[in-house]
């Protein structure tokens, strides 16, 4: 009985049980293999536009499948839950984290952006970085922001997969940077996607749709 | 000849709550306990009850006070949230103190 009277446990149980439908790592793993497409562009530029096209066509289809999946295929299966205020003021602490996150990589782009068109109508950009430097700054930085939002969207949703797909989120942003390859985005994407897929489908097996008063929830 | 002392922690296990101390209510109890609010399907899930079952406890709980069922409409789905009653809550406070009391108080 006294193991039983451990009630963190038995909330943290539940808290966690939440991500066992693999969609997370379905949707992250994913979002790497369609914005892996942005570095398959080819250096001369051509059919930039269709491989953009695509790539954000994939984000918002892989976006649209953990949200419907959520809706229509796991949470009927699962059962919803509201957890306490502890876990309220979690969430909203990190909204406001993402929310900083997402201010700072826009700001790196619009620099990026900034510096890019002053060096293309023949400006001079004097940040005293040899080309090799600064693409290992960039490749560091999107590594760091990638890896380390990952990380804290883990931490805060006690997500433990998470740090590993932070990893491999970190990793598969580097390598492509750096060596001006595809495939380890590709690899790290599918490093990510096919775990998921495999507890999606054991998801599926360990939890049939309940009877029709349970989902109505009629007692 | 006068009666043995029972130790103070069997003589608490007469003061314990019924209601609660069955072990699948327990676990309902506890989960609401830790949790806002839940529905019928997770509470299947966590603790691994038949529909019947749990449909059966949570009668007893709800007639006992301590869960409030609250039926509604997600969209068009129609939905049904338990959470537990202030009572309910302070009865479960009132159960873990006794039952730890008498856990401790037992000679090892």
């Amino acid at each position: 009985m006294s193991q039983n009277l451990d009630l963190k446990a038995i909330e943290r149980k539940a808290f966690r049980s939440v991500h066992q439908d693999g969609l997370w790592d379905i949707y992250l793993g994913g979002l790497m293999l369609v914005l892996s497409l942005f570095f398959a562009i080819p250096e001369s530029g051509e059919g930039e536009l269709t491989y953009m096209v695509i790539a954000l066509l994939g984000v918002t289809v892989v976006f649209a499948v953990f949200q419907l999946g959520k809706k229509y295929i796991t949470t009927p299966r699962m059962g919803q839950v509201q957890f306490g205020p502890e876990r309220q003021k979690r969430k909203i602490t990190l909204g406001w984290i993402m929310g900083a996150y997402v201010l700072v990589t826009l700001g790196m782009v619009l620099f990026s952006l900034y510096i890019w068109n002053r060096s293309a109508s023949g400006q001079t950009v004097d940040l005293a970085l040899t080309p090799s430097l600064e693409r290992v700054l960039v490749a560091l930085v999107a590594a760091l922001l990638a890896g380390t939002s990952t990380l804290v969207i883990s931490y805060f949703r006690e997500f433990v997969r998470g740090y590993y797909i932070a990893l491999l989120m970190g990793l598969g942003f580097f390598f492509p940077l750096l060596l001006d390859m595809t495939i380890p985005m590709i690899v790290a994407g599918a490093l990510i996607l096919v775990p998921g897929l495999i507890l999606f489908v054991n998801f599926l097996r360990q939890h049939p749709l309940p009877p029709q008063e349970a989902r109505h929830g009629s007692s | 000849m006068a009666a043995p002392e029972m130790p103070a922690g069997l003589s608490a296990h007469g003061e314990v709550d019924r209601l609660i101390h069955e072990p699948a209510r327990f676990q309902v109890m506890a989960l609401l306990y830790v949790s806002e609010s839940a529905d019928f399907t997770f509470l299947m899930n966590q603790l691994g009850l038949t529909w019947g079952n749990l449909s059966a406890h949570i009668t007893k709980l709800e007639e006992g006070g301590y869960v409030a069922v609250e039926k509604g409409f997600k969209g068009k789905r129609p939905q049904t949230i338990l959470s537990l009653t202030k009572e309910g809550r302070k009865a479960f406070n009132v159960y873990r103190q006794a039952m730890k009391q008498m856990l401790d108080e037992i000679p090892e």
